[in-house]
């Protein structure tokens, strides 16, 4: 209870003193925290080292092991542009085998990034590349080839013309991009990211009952060749597709680095980012323009792979222990690729005939990995 | 001295109600100034017009002689920056991170540091007294070092004008002052303008160079805080029915006219804290006679005397729960 004057001249007192006090404190933290950032480095330099050590050794396995056996050697001599001991092993490794890896390694990159981007977009730690309904469209095309084709609406496109020889990987590709061209035309319209949400959510459902109508009336085998795609597999991609794959996907990743500034300042809300000179709306359409080109573009031709692009980010998160876009992007890009390869491994059931719905091997080796790492870090964080 | 941001005739609110009509008030160079009124009066639609956060409904909203609204986003963060009052869950970052992205409009591209860049957040850092938690993240804060933080990130963006709504909203008595003064050095030091809503009066009382006080019917009054005082604009705009402003402590406390009279008998700080305790409790300490006395005794108790009645009480709390039962 003292009195007004008496309270200010105190005051003053302490200010002045404390502001030395300040002073001197953040001199000796200035190193302090200088030392503890090169720590932190040292510790997230081993983290990539490690990363990109396990990548080139799932690459090398990926492209190794399969249900020919062929001897390392030949597998790196083939690789490094030599001749294998037999000829068929190089039509093996490099028609075959190396695409699939190369594709499995640009799938896993593209969705990991996709999801981190969705993630902080919507500040929702449960955003995976899908929420926008990408992967609805994509599998609206697929259905309508493969399940379609045949009923008598089909029979009559394709008596148009319109159908003819179109593969499923065309109807995908179409399927997705027309959805993300709808994406796009919506968030170019809508303020709030959570309208945007929903409108993508109910954008999914109603695709999905779409497919799920068509299936009704389709025959039974049809419908096993739609479930087929819907186990995804990173085998579909030839050098015939890879001109268009990888050049899309590429062009995605710039995108997406493009955006890593405002990636960063929406971490703290879109009315922080504006205050920071950041156009929301731009970077937002950008965000979405390369996270859903990348989601389009493997969905289109290696089918729904789920899991992944959800899971990939939070791992990252909790490795490298912060937020900062700058680090995730290119810790996403590795650990998505080596994920991909590694699920793509497991689901080969190595030195037999059978290969496991990619999906499935996805989830099932992936989810106790997620929680535990979850768990650890106790809670999820964006 | 030239305004660094002012409100010429401005009208805010949205598309269906107008919130306030033809507010004119200008913010100069190295001053604190609080924005006050009644809740929902339009503090905080005030503000957002000002930063530009939403078009005005009339008038204008000048930053260093541009209009905020037609201000490129770039050029308005350079000139403008923000503390707002709602949580942000900002994810995992260090406050030193969190401070470095208040350097987005200076940065490039890719938002990359200079040494220019972190001389300054350290800077920003240091002005609040949030060196010592630098390197720590933000989500294991406390709420006012957090609130510093936040501070330092408007701070390190290197504005003319710092716009903070409700910046002591979730703090503690202590950590309010603690923000405050680090508001008015941080004005008054860097000759940055700092203008801040809030709900605490007493610190806006004690800490503003000036008051933007809004009114009831929607006007602003603007002074420095002891002018509202005398000239009563200040408790127009509080008072209700059964609260009056004490115009000799600045304070705001329940209408004297509904208390009931208690002879205190005695002085002295005992006493003093008795009246505030008999305040508390609905009666009013009085020097005349009344039907209840108490007296502040030497020995450490109190004595109340109801008529023929007399008991002595070792605590003011047993004292006050003697009083409530003697109430008819």
């Amino acid at each position: 209870m003292g009195r007004p004057c008496e309270r200010r001249s105190f005051c003053y007192c302490s200010m002045q003193e404390s502001g030395k006090k300040m002073a001197a404190i953040s001199q000796n933290t200035a190193t302090l925290s200088v030392e503890r950032a090169a720590a932190g480095q040292r510790s997230g330099r081993w983290l990539w080292l490690a990363l990109a050590a396990l990548l080139l050794a799932a690459f090398v396995l990926s492209v190794g092991l399969g249900s020919v056996n062929i001897p390392l050697g030949d597998v790196l001599t083939t690789l490094t542009g030599g001749q294998p001991a037999r000829a068929a092993w190089q039509t093996i490794i490099l028609d075959f085998r190396l695409p699939k890896a190369l594709t499995a390694m640009l799938a896993g990159a593209a969705l990991a990034i996709s999801g981190l981007q969705m993630q902080t977009l919507f500040r929702n730690p449960l955003a995976d590349p899908f929420v926008l309904g990408i992967n609805a469209g994509a599998s609206l095309g697929v259905a309508l080839v493969v399940l379609a084709v045949g009923t008598t609406g089909a029979a009559m496109l394709a008596g148009l013309g319109l159908l003819g020889d179109m593969s499923l990987t065309t109807a995908a590709v179409l399927g997705a991009a027309l959805s993300l061209a709808l994406v796009l035309a919506v968030a170019r319209r809508v303020g709030s990211v959570t309208t945007l949400l929903v409108i993508g959510l109910m954008f999914g459902y109603a695709v999905g009952a779409l497919v799920s109508l068509l299936m009704y009336f389709s025959i039974p085998e049809r419908i096993q060749a739609f479930i087929n795609w819907g186990f995804g597999s990173f085998g579909g991609v030839t050098w015939q597709q890879m001109p268009l794959f990888a050049p899309l996907l590429l062009a995605g990743l710039l995108l997406s680095w493009l955006s890593v500034k405002p990636l960063n300042a929406l971490l703290l809300g879109e009315d922080y980012a504006r205050s920071m000179g950041v156009n929301v709306r731009r970077a937002r359409l950008g965000i979405i323009a390369g996270g859903a080109l990348l989601a389009g573009t493997v969905t289109a031709f290696c089918g729904p792979v789920a899991f992944l692009g959800i899971a990939v980010p939070h791992v990252c998160r909790s490795l490298l222990r912060t937020s900062d876009h700058r680090a995730l992007i290119p810790a996403c890009l590795l650990a998505g690729a080596l994920w991909a390869l590694g699920a793509d491994l497991a689901a080969r059931l190595p030195s037999s005939e059978i290969v496991l719905p990619l999906n499935a091997v996805m989830a099932l080796l992936g989810a106790p990995v997620v929680a535990w790492i979850l768990w650890r870090q106790r809670g999820l964080r964006l | 001295m030239n305004a660094v941001l002012s409100a010429e005739n401005l009208s805010v609110g949205y598309a269906r109600r107008t919130v306030l009509a033809d507010i004119t008030a200008a913010l100069l160079p190295g001053e604190l100034v609080c924005l006050i009124g009644a809740n929902g009066v339009g503090k905080s639609t005030l503000l957002r017009t000002l930063a530009g956060m939403q078009p005005p409904l009339a008038g204008r909203a000048l930053l260093l002689g541009d209009e905020v609204q037609r201000l490129d986003l770039r050029a308005r963060a350079k000139r403008l920056s923000l503390v707002l009052t709602e949580r942000v869950d900002a994810g995992m970052m260090t406050a030193y991170a969190l401070v470095a992205l208040g350097r987005y409009p200076h940065t490039d591209w890719s938002g990359r540091l200079s040494a220019h860049d972190d001389a300054v957040v350290r800077r920003a850092l240091a002005a609040v007294g949030a060196s010592d938690f630098a390197q720590r993240n933000i989500d294991e804060l406390s709420d006012g070092e957090r609130q510093k933080v936040f501070i330092a990130r408007a701070l390190a963006q290197e504005p003319a004008v710092i716009l903070l709504d409700e910046p002591t909203a979730w703090l503690d008595v202590p950590r309010r002052a603690e923000i405050m003064r680090v508001l008015r050095v941080l004005a008054h030091e860097s000759g940055r303008a700092v203008l801040l809503s809030t709900h605490d009066l007493d610190l806006a009382l004690r800490s503003a160079d000036r008051l933007w006080l809004l009114a009831h019917d929607g006007r602003l009054h603007v002074g420095a805080p002891e002018d509202l005082v005398l000239n009563g604009a200040l408790a127009a705009a509080f008072v209700t029915e059964g609260l009056e402003f004490d115009v000799h402590s600045g304070a705001f406390r329940l209408s004297k006219t509904h208390l009931l009279p208690v002879h205190l008998a005695g002085h002295g700080l005992r006493a003093l804290w008795t009246a505030r305790a008999l305040e508390r409790a609905g009666f009013r300490a009085s020097g005349e006679p009344c039907p209840l006395t108490i007296d502040v005794l030497e020995d450490g108790r109190w004595r109340l005397t109801s008529g023929q009645q007399s008991a002595r009480y070792s605590t003011l709390y047993d004292l006050l729960m003697a009083l409530r039962k003697s109430l008819p």
